[in-house]
């Protein structure tokens, strides 16, 4: 044969024996799966929940799903192995008989072969004798031979040509044997060949299918963390033992876990930021905490958790921003984004633009997993700014729908504070609650979920600026907002720890008496307000709900009045400040007329934030302290308000004692 | 992260005990160079082999981890209700 080595070599025993092994290794990994499915009912909710059970249940998730792969690997490995078993044997099978064909062929070709070397002489020793003999015969069959010549008779002759004859088909026989025989060789030969082949092709296809059958190991089974994973448990069992408060419990994860440790509770617990977004440990508990941490410890956290450090105040602008960064590129290579957080990404770019050559422009907070999607755009340098401008956007302004008009707006803000003197302005476009729609602005649902996040924010600024600043120490905060942000930052503002210097209420939808009884509870040493003539959205958005007007001026007669403020005109000086024509904050490029009716959006350049109204440069003066710069004069509404409030319980008297009847 | 805790320690401990049911990985037998068929054979069963056993590996350790971090737990929340209950016990001031 030519096969120098066996062509399907293995042993069928072998193969059969490591296909059990691994169907029992498949059926062993699957039990294990269903039971951690079954301990994951087990210790499921409501039987255990906190962050030590999220992070147990985050990695009992993982390893099911580890062993299930495993199984169906395995199960594969075993069914591939099965088919490699039945190839090998057919095969081998065919193989062998080859083999045996060929052996017995080459037998029966050696003795053909000398059957034929034998018969060839035979048969050429006749083929002379009878030659021979004819030419004797033929020499003397006309005269007369030699004495002692024997000259063959006729029957002689016949006799030797038969012989020969036979001799002949002897030998033509036994070389038809040969060629037989070489034939039964060749086609041995050949199904050999066949059967070697057919093994190679079954052996790839084994070797191919255990090789995709080495995929899908999850690497957080395999972690060296595992080791810490108790260590992790513990610190969080021990946190929930402690903390009664949201907020006081998440501190206490900041300061007790590790970075690492902080990203596996977040990968096992995605609702963690939601968590630290709506809870926000306090301000200066951050900031004091941050503080004490290495340079190594900020970076490593920030990598660990953008987006717990990007949105939490307390912590420097920089460094939040270095982690919101992070979130937004992470965001715009994610697919599986919403069409809302998709609108929001596609308007970042310009919302980061500066308002100036040479202004930073920081992400304060990056939440695009809310929903609404969540932010706020600062600029200016905001750990080092001379004052800090929060601008709180109102009805229908939250960053999917309004990310441009409200970031645009604060730009706005920047320049002109900048115009009447400040020299390094610190403005925040702040998006950070669910900002309500033309319908949900005259409920209260929104307003209570953004005011406790947007008071952590001033408290942080506070917090961040009197650790971290250049120069630490108090520093000017002052909040502007306009419509639905006005009934927000007024909620926000009787929460806050820190005495805010000024606030600055731009057309707004009213102030809700029941959480704010009266300016005086606000934590704010100047409070300001202007509403423009035309603007007749604002005054409705109040007089619907029943919410307070702080500007009596534009208060309907049945509507509720609240004084204390400050107020400015926002209706031109008529010669260099424009006029502000309708409601929202930025008039629409190319719009020469305002809206119909209620005004809600104005013409080009008469919105309350654009440049050259008297009202952006009120606000701007207001913000910053810059009193002097005031365009026209303030004037205090409580006097006012109270005189609309007399006149209006006068009304609703009257309507008592049936004289409107 | 739940903003409210609660445990059932006794569903922990039932957790554990389910959970370390499945013992340790089943030992395989012995494959010997050739026998599966030509080198390809063996390399590839080598690779698959190499690649699970560290893989099943990880799956029992994690699972064994997972236990022992189940009783802890069930420990640690046992000693706090028995700090609490002695809390509560020592004396009317606490009222």
């Amino acid at each position: 044969m030519e096969f120098s080595t066996d062509p399907t070599p293995g042993h069928i025993d072998a193969v059969a024996g490591w296909m059990k092994e691994l169907r029992s290794r498949s059926e062993s990994l699957r039990l294990r799966a269903e039971s951690m499915d079954e301990v994951l009912g087990v210790v499921g909710v409501p039987f255990w929940s906190g962050l030590a059970a999220d992070a147990f249940r985050a990695r009992l998730r993982v390893t099911r799903d580890a062993a299930t792969a495993a199984s169906a690997r395995h199960g594969e490995a075993g069914d591939a192995t099965q088919a490699w078993a039945e190839s090998m044997f057919q095969t081998q099978f065919a193989a062998d008989n080859a083999l045996q064909y060929a052996e017995e062929a080459q037998h029966d070709l050696a003795v053909a072969q000398a059957a034929v070397t034998a018969l060839s002489g035979e048969h050429s020793g006749l083929l002379t004798a009878l030659t021979a003999l004819e030419r004797t015969y033929s020499r003397y069959a006309a005269e007369k031979p030699p004495a002692g010549t024997h000259v063959p008779t006729g029957l002689e002759l016949a006799a030797a040509r038969r012989l020969a004859e036979t001799a002949e088909d002897d030998l033509a026989r036994a070389r038809h044997q040969l060629e037989d025989a070489q034939e039964r060789l060749d086609r041995a030969r050949a199904d050999a060949r066949t059967a070697k082949e057919q093994y190679e092709s079954a052996e790839r296809a084994f070797a191919h299918k255990l090789e995709t059958a080495c995929a899908d190991l999850v690497e957080d089974a395999a972690t060296a963390q595992l080791q810490d994973l108790n260590s992790t448990l513990g610190k969080l069992t021990s946190i929930e033992k402690s903390a009664t408060r949201p907020d006081a419990a998440l501190m206490l994860l900041l300061r007790r876990v590790t970075p690492a440790e902080l990203k596996e509770v977040l990968a096992g617990s995605p609702d963690l930021l939601k968590q630290f977004w709506e809870h926000p440990p306090k301000p200066d508990a951050v900031a004091g905490w941050w503080n004490g941490l290495s340079a190594e410890a900020r970076t490593a956290l920030i990598k660990a958790a953008p987006g717990i450090i990007g949105n939490l105040p307390g912590i420097p602008y920089a460094d939040r921003n270095t982690a919101n960064r992070i979130s937004y590129q992470a965001a715009k290579k994610n697919p599986h984004l919403t069409p809302d957080q998709r609108k929001v990404l596609e308007k970042m770019g310009k919302a980061l633009t500066a308002p100036a050559k040479g202004v930073p422009v920081q992400l304060v907070a990056f939440n695009l997993f809310m929903a609404p999607p969540m932010l706020a755009v600062g600029y200016g340098d905001l750990d080092n700014c001379d004052s800090t401008a929060w601008c709180a956007a109102g009805m229908g302004f939250g960053a999917k729908d309004a990310l441009e008009d409200w970031t645009t707006s604060a730009k706005n803000l920047w320049n002109a504070q900048n115009g009447v003197g400040v020299q390094h302005p610190g403005v925040i476009a702040c998006m950070e609650y669910d900002n309500p729609d033309a319908v949900g602005v005259n409920f209260g649902d929104a307003v209570k979920g953004g005011a406790a996040r947007f008071a952590a924010e001033l408290d942080g600024t506070a917090a961040s600026r009197a650790v971290f600043g250049l120069h630490p120490g108090p520093t000017p905060i002052t909040v502007t907002a306009h419509s639905y942000g006005t009934t927000m930052a007024a909620i926000a503002l009787t929460k806050t720890h820190t005495k805010i210097d000024a606030f600055v209420m731009v057309g707004s939808a009213g102030i809700d008496t029941k959480l704010v009884p009266s300016l005086d509870a606000l934590h704010v040493k100047h409070v300001y307000t202007t509403a423009a003539t035309d603007d007749n959205l604002a005054p409705l958005g109040a007089s619907v709900s029943g919410r307070a007007e702080p500007n009596p001026a534009v208060a309907g007669a049945w509507d509720p009045a609240i004084g204390g403020a400050q107020s400015f005109s926002s209706d031109g000086d008529g010669k260099d400040l424009k006029r502000v024509d309708g409601h929202n904050p930025v008039g629409e490029e190319g719009k020469k007329e305002r809206d119909p009716f209620i005004h809600a959006g104005p013409s080009e350049g008469h919105g309350y934030y654009d440049p050259n109204t008297q009202s952006l440069r009120n606000i701007a003066a207001t913000t910053s302290g810059h009193l002097d710069k005031v365009n026209g004069t303030l004037t205090d509404t409580s006097a006012a308000a109270a005189k609309h409030n007399s006149n209006r319980e006068d009304l609703r008297r009257n309507e008592k004692s049936g004289q409107f009847n | 992260m739940s903003e409210k805790m609660s445990v059932h320690v006794d569903q922990l401990r039932e957790g554990a005990a389910a959970l370390s049911k499945n013992g340790a990985d089943p030992k395989g037998g012995r494959i010997g160079a050739g026998d599966l068929g030509s080198a390809r054979a063996d390399a590839a069963f080598e690779q698959f082999d190499s690649y699970w056993s560290a893989g099943r590996s990880a799956i029992v350790h994690t699972a064994d981890a997972l236990t022992t971090a189940l009783l802890s737990a069930a420990d640690t929340y046992s000693r706090r209700d028995g700090d609490d209950a002695k809390g509560f016990s020592g004396g009317s001031r606490a009222f």
